[in-house]
């Protein structure tokens, strides 16, 4: 996972990511509903892949650069296991890179997800 | 000065005479280092590696993405043909491949910023100054910049070329079994002096030839 994935987009005002266990089931079944929440917004294509983080890690390396994040449940017209890691500042790449290699570092390829939920629709 | 010369050499440094001046044992190394560092630096004054540090991002505004997307990998392989007989065969179509993959329409993330030209000829003189010899890792940020990762293990540089032979760094490395950080932003000559405390040579060498 490159530290650059934690960039924030211009205009972006919080960390966009998914709460895992809004969906019942096991990891692959939440991954798969979580890609296809993903899906109501953006394109996931399987040559993408899901970063899976814990919020007290990422609580905990943030507040190692004074960054105080608020990680909150925000769900999203069609996209309810949305959640927002609010207060978050992108401009140490050191904290980028922490988040990167240690919170938020294990990385699922997408495609087995998309495989159980596909057919898959056109990107809106 | 004499009785250092004439000093038989398993006389302990402890029994030399106060004041003698004493060789330098990294002489050697240093003068290789200092000699390939200003090796590079010639490189990357001279045509054409001199040139393609002048490339601007093209404008594209009218055109439709796929468009944009195909005169940007157009463009890239161009810049990178200019220096082309700095790069291996092998590492140039390994190159050409990842410009193509960069530049997919099917697989662009449409919130980001298109590749720059700038950025990547920043990418291409740190390549050719910095002399690595193993494969960096290739992706672009949102910004549009190309962004360079060597990886061995839990040990990680990553260089984003921001253009003008301008970078950011961050590194980090397990150090004693504790992780070691550092981050900055420099002019692209600077790498190496920034970044020599982390003892980083096992990330940039390996058997894999880049340049020519």
């Amino acid at each position: 996972m490159p530290a650059h994935a934690f960039e924030l987009r211009e205009g972006e005002g919080f960390l966009s990511a998914n709460w895992l266990e809004y969906f019942d089931g096991g990891e692959s079944d939440a991954l798969a509903a979580t890609a296809f929440a993903i899906s109501q917004s953006r394109a996931v294509r399987s040559s993408h892949a899901f970063a899976i983080g814990n919020v007290a890690a990422i609580k905990a390396a943030c507040s190692e650069f004074d960054v105080r994040v608020r990680i909150v449940h925000e769900p999203d017209a069609g996209n309810e296991s949305h959640a927002a890691v609010r207060r978050f500042k992108d401009d140490d790449l050191e904290l980028l890179e922490l988040l990167a290699q240690d919170a938020w570092s294990r990385v699922i390829e997408a495609k087995p997800p998309l495989d159980r939920v596909g057919p898959w629709r056109a990107r809106p | 000065m004499s009785s250092l010369l004439t000093m038989p050499r398993s006389r302990s440094v402890l029994e030399m005479p106060a004041g003698a001046v004493m060789p330098s044992l990294g002489v050697g190394v240093d003068s290789k280092s200092i000699e390939a560092r200003l090796r590079s630096i010639r490189q990357l004054l001279t045509e054409p590696v001199s040139n393609i540090a002048n490339v601007r991002d093209t404008d594209l505004t009218g055109a439709t993405l796929p468009e944009q997307l195909r005169s940007k990998a157009l463009s890239l392989k161009r810049i990178a043909g200019a220096v082309a007989m700095h790069l291996t065969k092998d590492w140039r179509l390994k190159l050409f491949a990842r410009i193509d993959e960069l530049c997919s329409p099917e697989d662009w993330d449409e919130p980001c910023d298109l590749p720059s030209e700038q950025s990547f000829s920043t990418f291409l003189r740190m390549i050719i100054y910095l002399h690595p010899t193993r494969r960096p890792g290739i992706g672009l940020s949102n910004r549009g910049h190309f962004v360079a990762a060597w990886t061995r293990g839990s040990d990680r540089i990553v260089i984003e070329c921001i253009g003008n032979d301008e970078v950011r760094w961050v590194l980090s490395k397990i150090t004693d079994g504790e992780r070691e950080s550092g981050a900055g932003k420099v002019s692209l000559h600077r790498i190496p002096d920034v970044i020599a405390g982390y003892e980083p040579e096992e990330l940039f060498n390996d058997a894999h030839r880049l340049l020519a």
